[in-house]
């Protein structure tokens, strides 16, 4: 027995996780190489296994539980094209009033809404409209004005006779009038004096 | 009907004359793969319709800015994916209730269906994969139904290979422990 080969001496001993190091592990990697297996077979094999819980141990099948309506997958490609032809439509009006939009119609338009927002506040202006009702007040006839149109009638184009007859049935309305208050005199000296036609014509 | 392959679809549809046919191939060669998987997370037909729909919509909105780097169906599972968790949502949003009540409202959905023909079993699986968090839920319907491959499932849900293997781990324990005892308590770790 050699007393300098002492056991901490040993590499293994020295470190017992030595497989782990690359040297070791490229190494296990070659043997390894020599029995290839097919590309993702472990992944394969790893859902295998855990689908096996589930469809061996617990009895599941994995056939789809659900169904669909007849037909539906007949129906599905249409559908989704009209859908997408609503789509386009709404998309092209979208587009067309965006192009309504770019620079070269800015000036044109900039200049349709100027003249717009300018007649917008001509009429909305409130001196505008104090201005307008200045004027008709100004323009309205006074006593004055009324008797120069009657005595030009000719001047201003009004028929004599029309003048006659609103005289005429202005009177007659004003005598009905006075008629009336006549009566209603007689009526309350009657009343007042307790008597009645009869007794002051014998009287 | 001439079948072509994903790449020539992409460059038929960049062309006008033959965009709609493109798309239209496009949605016949997807969507019964598209809808399974919108409608094991959605539960309800009419649902995952509208989601479906809304999926080939927006394809066809993006495919112009489809990056030929990654495959056409992975693209589509991931706007399928993203469009039923907005779905989902906009539900729990709408009803104004924490998730597990969006998830027993599924199983209710699910009772109700009138669509729902598997067994008593099935039942319980489907019940038990709605009791799953949503990401465990996507993981474990690509994985266990359609047979996705980590790789692919990485790239929908933009997970590592290792997040994705430790998720469909523990979502197959807790399926297991809620079909044989009724509890889905199983450990993290």
């Amino acid at each position: 027995m050699n007393p300098n080969n002492h056991i901490e001496d040993n590499e293994d001993f020295k470190n017992p996780f030595s497989f782990l190091s690359g040297e070791k592990a490229s190494e296990q990697k070659k043997e390894g190489e020599r029995f290839d297996v097919p590309e993702g077979y472990f992944d394969a094999l790893e859902n295998e296994i855990a689908c096996s819980i589930i469809t061996d141990k617990l009895q599941i099948s994995k056939a789809e539980p659900y169904r669909v309506p007849v037909d539906y997958f007949e129906w599905l490609p249409t559908i989704i094209q009209e859908r997408i032809t609503e789509q386009k439509k709404a998309a092209f009006t979208f587009e067309r009033l965006k192009a309504l939009l770019v620079p070269k119609f800015w000036i044109p338009g900039l200049a349709v809404v100027v003249i717009m927002l300018t007649i917008c506040i001509r009429v909305m202006d409130p001196g505008q409209a104090a201005a307008l009702s200045a004027y008709a007040a100004e323009t309205a006839l006074n006593e004055g004005d009324k008797k120069e149109v009657i005595e030009n009638l000719e001047l201003y184009g009004i028929e004599e006779s029309e003048i006659q007859d609103h005289i005429a049935v202005s009177a007659k309305a004003a005598d009905i009038a006075d008629i009336s208050a006549d009566k209603k005199a007689v009526i309350d000296y009657l009343i007042e004096n307790e008597a009645d036609l009869n007794t002051i014509s014998t009287e | 009907m001439e079948e072509y392959t994903d790449k020539e679809l992409v460059e038929m549809f960049r062309i006008e004359a033959s965009r709609n046919t493109a798309f239209n191939q496009i949605v016949r060669k997807y969507q019964r793969r598209v809808y399974w998987h919108i409608r094991r997370l959605v539960i309800d037909h009419d649902d995952a319709d509208d989601v479906t729909q809304n999926t080939f919509i927006k394809a066809w909105k993006g495919l112009d800015g489809f990056k030929e780097d990654s495959q056409l169906f992975t693209w589509l599972y991931r706007i399928a994916s993203n469009e039923s968790f907005t779905f989902l949502k906009q539900k729990k949003a709408k009803l104004n209730i924490p998730f597990d009540d969006v998830a027993y409202g599924l199983q209710i959905s699910m009772q109700d269906d009138n669509f729902f023909t598997g067994d008593e079993i099935q039942k319980k699986l489907q019940k038990a994969i709605l009791t799953l968090p949503e990401k465990q839920r996507i993981v474990f319907n690509m994985k266990y139904f359609d047979e996705m491959k980590y790789e692919q499932m990485s790239k929908v849900l933009d997970t590592s290979v290792g997040a994705l293997k430790a998720s469909y781990h523990i979502a197959v324990k807790k399926i297991e422990a809620f079909v044989l005892n009724g509890s889905q308590e199983v450990s993290e770790d």
